[in-house]
């Protein structure tokens, strides 16, 4: 496989959350787990969300897959993210209120995206640790523009010719604020 | 961490320094590891995919 950078930034000191479709890429190409390593690093630590655990492990029906599937997930060298009770209800507010920023945006942008469940969760993290997280994902168009920034893309030839696209997106504050002040002036539009 | 804008709650946070201290190193180790695995699902994967061509 052949990698090639956009941005050429280094990811450095970051929690990355790996997106399902990341994360099963790497499960099927064992050339991106040395990319993995070199994220590693530098002095980033991979983390694996729980709901992210959940899409990655569901709909497999084949035994063996079964267990090679949940060692690959539950391997040391990803970090599990926190999922105590007092998280998840934080959390959930913020994917409740992010779903409310994306619905307002949608309507003033040409956004087109429709993110899930899991989507409205990673991006959740990432309001949590606004500088040091980003989100590594396939479906960059699930983390909108008007909120987040890309600071690197990869691309991936593979052996088949297919092409990959993978971007890492933190959320921009200053955009998140910006968002968040015009819901603000229409909800207090009487 | 809790933010109050008008009608919203949200939980926001700066960016605290990672602390690699309570993670976890993806390292060679690692990565033999998971290859061991990555070949694996392949093998089971074009298994799987004769046995149905086969209907069996």
């Amino acid at each position: 496989m052949e990698y090639s950078r956009f941005n050429n930034l280094d990811i450095e000191g970051r929690y990355i959350f790996l997106d399902n479709d990341f994360l099963s890429f790497v499960f099927e190409e064992k050339d991106a787990l040395s990319k993995l390593q070199e994220l590693s690093e530098k002095n980033n630590l991979l983390m694996i969300d729980y709901f992210v655990k959940f899409e990655f492990l569901r709909e497999v029906f084949i035994p063996e897959k079964i267990n090679l599937k949940e060692n690959f997930v539950s391997d040391k060298g990803f970090n599990s993210s926190d999922n105590n009770f007092k998280t998840f209800e934080k959390l959930q507010e913020n994917a409740i209120f992010l779903s409310k920023l994306y619905a307002h945006q949608k309507q003033k942008t040409n956004y087109k995206g429709s993110p899930g469940l899991v989507d409205l969760f990673l991006a959740s993290r990432l309001m949590m640790h606004t500088e040091t997280a980003v989100v590594a994902t396939g479906n960059i168009k699930d983390f909108p523009a008007t909120l987040f920034d890309i600071i690197d893309v990869w691309n991936v030839l593979q052996q088949d010719g297919a092409m990959r696209t993978f971007g890492f997106l933190k959320l921009n504050k200053e955009k998140f604020n910006r968002c968040v002040s015009e819901l603000d002036k229409l909800e207090n539009k009487k | 961490m809790e933010k109050i804008v008008g009608k919203n709650r949200f939980y926001i946070a700066d960016g605290e320094p990672i602390n690699k201290g309570i993670g976890f190193n993806f390292d060679k180790e690692a990565v033999k590891r998971l290859e061991v695995l990555v070949e694996e699902n392949k093998k089971i994967t074009e298994k799987y995919k004769k046995t149905m061509m086969v209907g069996v």
